[in-house]
């Protein structure tokens, strides 16, 4: 019970996640004030946060260990994409970043 | 627009050389009267722009932390071989590197002052969540978010608020927003040396506000007890907030600062007199 009330949780997040991102990565010209810019960042790192969290509880909850690994590589996916991302390169981390979102969630969804 | 600033004193020998770093999103603007009020006092002050602190935004995302450390390095040791009393000040970011110069070069710097150390982001103006800041910078998103300036812009002086406020406006004197990529290298160079604190051991005075607005006195304390230094002093300001430069006890600060640097010239000068002997 526990494991289905994180998975549906945790697509939840992955999926405003996704809504959310692709808006500021695809649509810049929205966010050019970063006053107003301020707010909706803050929620987006708040959605990392969760999504980060919600992985890491969903490792422990998965039984089958080499999807508790497989589960681990998505949860770490912001911390490792954090690490290599540049400002030039900024807009094809983005995507990869998107990407791993989307696949935790097929993934998520098909164990 | 540059913004930096050299004070040497032509016609008479001055007493020492002291370098300034100005703070994350800062300019050498705000070291500007500090800087003069040394120079009045007989030191040659040199003051420059941290790299990715141009006059293009986007430089900012573009710095690592290394090479601010490298800009100060080579900025020291420059200064060095034309001056015996070099001095190192700093405020915030700055405070940080003028303590990573202490680590380095701890035999040739004749003293550090450390305005505001930032060593953490834990003032009382960040929001309640700040214990997920780091984790927020780790990610992607550090390059997306920039945290708008905002009241009380670190003065708690009112009148001198206002100023900074129109200033900042216009974007004379600084970026008028705190871009996350700055603090997550900020947050990294502060690790890098919370390390090697042991190991320092050159003279220092260290001024932190008590109501500092954006990193609180634990920095200053961690610093303090952490330090090898015999000769280091601590001083909690009451009336000012994170610009203790140009708050409520400026006048104060700078008499410290002064003081400090006057006490370790004498020292210097003393053991090169007994070495003649």
């Amino acid at each position: 019970m526990y494991l289905m009330i994180s998975k549906y949780i945790f697509v939840s997040i992955s999926i405003l996640l996704t809504i959310l991102f692709s808006l500021r990565t695809f649509l810049p010209n929205l966010f050019k004030d970063s006053k107003k810019n301020s707010p909706f960042m803050a929620l987006l790192g708040g959605l990392f946060i969760a999504y980060i969290f919600f992985g890491f509880v969903l490792c422990v909850l998965i039984p089958i260990m080499k999807f508790k690994f497989i589960m681990l590589i998505f949860t770490l996916s912001p911390f490792i994409i954090g690490k290599l991302v540049t400002y030039k390169k900024l807009k094809f981390y983005s995507i990869f970043q998107l990407f791993c979102v989307i696949l935790s969630v097929i993934f998520i969804i098909l164990i | 627009m540059s913004l930096d600033f050299e004070l040497i004193h032509e016609d008479i020998e001055s007493k020492g050389a002291v370098l300034l770093f100005h703070g994350l999103t800062g300019s050498p603007f705000e070291l500007k009267k500090y800087g003069q009020f040394l120079y009045n006092n007989g030191y040659d002050v040199f003051a420059e722009c941290l790299p990715g602190h141009g006059e293009k935004f986007e430089e900012i995302y573009t710095v690592k932390y290394q090479d601010w450390l490298n800009f100060a390095y080579s900025h020291f040791e420059n200064l060095k071989s034309k001056y015996e009393n070099v001095f190192v000040s700093g405020l915030c970011l700055g405070a940080v590197l003028a303590l990573a110069i202490g680590l380095k070069y701890k035999e040739q710097v004749a003293g550090i002052i450390s305005l505001s150390t930032t060593l953490y982001l834990d003032g009382w103006r960040l929001p309640w969540y700040k214990c997920l800041i780091p984790i927020g910078l780790a990610t992607i998103v550090r390059y997306y978010y920039n945290y708008p300036e905002c009241e009380p812009h670190g003065i708690k002086n009112l009148k001198t608020r206002n100023i900074v406020k129109k200033l900042l406006a216009k974007g004379d004197v600084g970026m008028n927003d705190f871009p996350m990529t700055g603090f997550y290298e900020l947050l990294k160079l502060s690790a890098v040396v919370r390390k090697q604190l042991n190991n320092f051991k050159t003279p220092i005075l260290l001024i932190h506000s008590h109501e500092d607005d954006i990193t609180s006195t634990k920095s200053a304390n961690v610093v303090y007890k952490n330090i090898s230094s015999e000769d280091k002093e601590l001083i909690i300001l009451y009336d000012s907030y994170h610009m203790v430069l140009y708050d409520n006890e400026k006048e104060f600060v700078f008499n410290k600062a002064l003081e400090f640097l006057n006490s370790h010239l004498l020292v210097k000068n003393e053991e090169k007199e007994l070495v003649c002997i």
